[in-house]
């Protein structure tokens, strides 16, 4: 199961390096340290202020975007302008202040863009109709392997560093579960996510265990789908993500 | 069979032994119950025997079971995802130029 950030032990009052505290817990002084740190080029304070901030900006960006993977960009996005307006920054304002104008406005920026975008799970494939796997990949009726893979659509070898969760890994399987029609993400969140059993989910949202079962198998094998696509380097039309009567 | 509904123009399991009593399109449908522990027998043993015999099938329920592992080790939406902070690092070091 995930070790989310809300089920951590909360961080102990202390005498960290200001880089390392969150905006709030910083004293005035820390944050001109800090900033003529950060000016004469410290790598680490750096890379101590995004790891602390960042949290709290996924969670800030969240509320203005439509998904997590949005938030992630904005926030990079957000920590580039800082880089590039560093220079230019005089301290007036607390550098907390001025990092999080830069973030509302590109958190703002992206959900507009965010909202301008067709939503994804309206074109997503009916929930728990017609068959897991494209009937095309497998031999018709008649032939005399009928039913078994055909060679050049048949599952293949996705290298070793299919076992790698990547960033690009990472966006690809949010945007998988993004674009799942909502019973399947539920279920898929709720079970792979989340670690509950088949029979709890069932509970929570209402619904037979087989009911469940049948969700569960269509949400994995379409994110298996693209991830076959993606390490194959196929379109994810070419791997069959065209299943049942789902757009 | 217990578990889920075939595709429509599915063909019938040839007779013989228990790895071609159910084929790739009827094993890829069944896989969800295999992995959930939801299937009876005999249909379990019949799958068990296909997955030995078939090496794609064996492919397909392995990047089945990886999807379903890499899922559970999403980073939280509070993470920023991985490789984020180095790059963020490594433009903060071009910019400025030192490091």
């Amino acid at each position: 199961m995930n070790s989310r950030a809300i089920d951590r032990p909360p961080r102990a009052p202390d005498d960290r390096d200001p880089a390392d505290r969150a905006p709030d817990d910083r004293a005035p002084d820390d944050d001109a340290v800090l900033l003529a740190r950060l000016r004469a080029g410290d790598a680490e304070a750096f890379a101590g202020v995004v790891k602390a901030w960042s949290p709290q900006m996924l969670r800030f960006a969240r509320g203005f975007v439509a998904t997590d993977a949005s938030a992630q960009e904005v926030v990079q996005e957000t920590w580039l302008g800082v880089i590039r307006g560093l220079p230019r920054f005089e301290g007036r304002s607390q550098l907390r202040t001025w990092v999080y104008s830069i973030l509302a406005n590109q958190a703002r920026r992206r959900g507009v863009t965010d909202r301008r975008t067709v939503p994804m799970s309206s074109l997503a494939a009916r929930d728990d109709d017609g068959p897991v796997v494209d009937p095309d990949r497998f031999l018709p009726a008649g032939d005399p392997w009928a039913g078994s893979w055909r060679d050049e659509r048949a599952p293949a070898a996705w290298g070793p560093e299919a076992q790698l969760l990547s960033g690009e890994v990472v966006t690809l399987l949010r945007q998988a579960l993004e674009t799942l029609p909502p019973r399947q993400r539920e279920v898929l969140v709720l079970r792979d996510v989340q670690g509950y059993s088949a029979d709890e989910v069932a509970e929570q949202l209402g619904l037979a265990t087989g009911n469940v079962r049948v969700l569960l198998h269509r949400a994995r094998t379409k994110v298996r789908e693209r991830l076959e696509a993606y390490h194959l380097g196929l379109p994810p039309a070419a791997a069959g993500a065209m299943t049942g009567g789902g757009a | 069979m217990s578990g889920t509904e075939q595709g429509q123009g599915v063909p019938e399991p040839r007779p013989g032994d228990a790895a071609h009593r159910v084929i790739c399109q009827q094993v890829v449908e069944l896989l969800g119950d295999y992995l959930e522990g939801g299937l009876d027998e005999p249909v379990r043993t019949d799958v068990d025997a296909h997955l030995e015999a078939c090496p794609e099938c064996r492919l397909f329920l392995e990047q089945l079971e990886l999807t379903v592992t890499m899922i559970g080790e999403l980073p939280a939406p509070e993470e920023l995802d991985p490789g984020t902070l180095e790059l963020l690092v490594m433009t903060f070091r071009d910019v400025t130029g030192r490091g």
